[in-house]
């Protein structure tokens, strides 16, 4: 199966139906990936053999720019498909990471809804507290 | 496997790893959602394995529950899990979370790695391209030193006040006044105590 390579702004479209649909599920997850984009290396095994060139060659493409891949999946596998598998990636360019992580952060905070809100725990800690204190009080 | 306790450690350990293999690194955020119907049958069947009975839904109403109950309605839980992780040396970093406020500056870390990543070198300080640069002053001769000695004790205009011009400004009578400040902040002080006394008495 090939994976969409969107823009950026199609990428943060999809992001979003994703969480959503995600969130209403039973049990369901959000699989994001980043890494830079190299080139397909089609004998891996080789150049495992000489790791010492590797390793410089590695700290060499630290210095020069390149894009970042951003891969997106729901992880719906094979055996068990019960919901269709969603996969896409866009990549982004040197010059405009700061701004494609403006975004990227707006998307996750306004999908991520099923993650614990800010001092519920404490509130209710607040209300229990207060409420055997009258309690108490009273007695 | 290196855990984290905090989003920084995490940036921390990811970039050392960024940097050392940039080509192979990848970080992976894991956001997994569970429905409370789900989560409930899940407890169920670990009670059951463990042999213990499961819990009757409805119990003896006791006092503080009715309060907290409806407060809490039932939502789907989720955690988020960020792992970096470098195939050729087999190393691990991560970090789970569970609350949305670290859901920002968690991306703020995930930029930055991308940052690393991409090799997009970060902005220098720009305090340290505001500084002035220091002019290098040439060895001086004999005569030029002498100069040097008679500028020094004539006081510069635009450079700020030597350090014995800032202890002799407030004088001794600055001094004075200092103490006396600090004498009637401590009276009030007493008096309120003494007021508060006064209310405890009662």
């Amino acid at each position: 199966m090939h994976q969409q390579l969107l823009s950026n702004e199609e990428f943060f479209q999809k992001l979003g139906l994703l969480f959503a649909t995600t969130t209403k599920q039973e049990l369901g997850s959000v699989f994001l990936t980043q890494k830079r984009l190299t080139p397909y290396d089609q004998n891996p095994e080789k150049s495992d053999t000489k790791p010492q060139e590797d390793t410089l060659a590695d700290l060499a493409l630290a210095e020069t720019p390149g894009p970042v891949l951003v891969r997106a999946t729901n992880g719906a596998s094979k055996q068990n498909r019960d919901t269709k598998k969603i996969k896409f990636s866009t990549l982004i360019e040197p010059d405009a990471v700061d701004a494609f992580y403006v975004r990227y952060a707006e998307v996750c905070k306004s999908g991520m809804t099923a993650l614990k809100k800010k001092n519920r725990r404490r509130k209710n800690k607040k209300k229990a507290s207060k409420a055997t204190k009258t309690e108490g009080a009273s007695a | 496997m290196h855990i984290s306790p905090t989003p920084q450690d995490f940036l921390d350990q990811s970039l050392l790893l960024i940097q050392a293999r940039p080509k192979t690194t990848r970080i992976t955020t894991t956001y997994s959602t569970t429905s409370p119907s789900l989560r409930a049958k899940k407890t169920a069947l670990w009670l059951a394995k463990k042999g213990k009975p499961t819990p009757p839904t409805t119990t003896t109403i006791s006092p503080p529950t009715p309060t907290t109950a409806p407060t809490t309605p039932q939502q789907h839980t989720a955690h988020l899990t960020l792992k970096t992780y470098d195939p050729v040396s087999g190393t691990t970093i991560q970090f789970v979370t569970r609350e949305i406020r670290d859901v920002g500056r968690l991306v703020g870390v995930l930029g930055r790695a991308a940052r690393g990543m991409g090799g997009v070198k970060t902005q220098p300080d720009t305090v340290m391209s505001d500084a002035p640069v220091p002019t290098p002053t040439p060895t001086p001769t004999p005569n030029q030193a002498v100069l040097h000695v008679a500028e020094a004790d004539v006081p510069r205009v635009g450079s700020p006040a030597p350090t014995a011009a800032r202890i002799g400004t407030p004088g001794p009578g600055g001094e004075k006044q200092q103490q006396q400040h600090q004498q009637q902040a401590g009276g009030s002080g007493g008096a309120q105590g003494k007021g508060k006394k006064k209310k405890g008495k009662k």
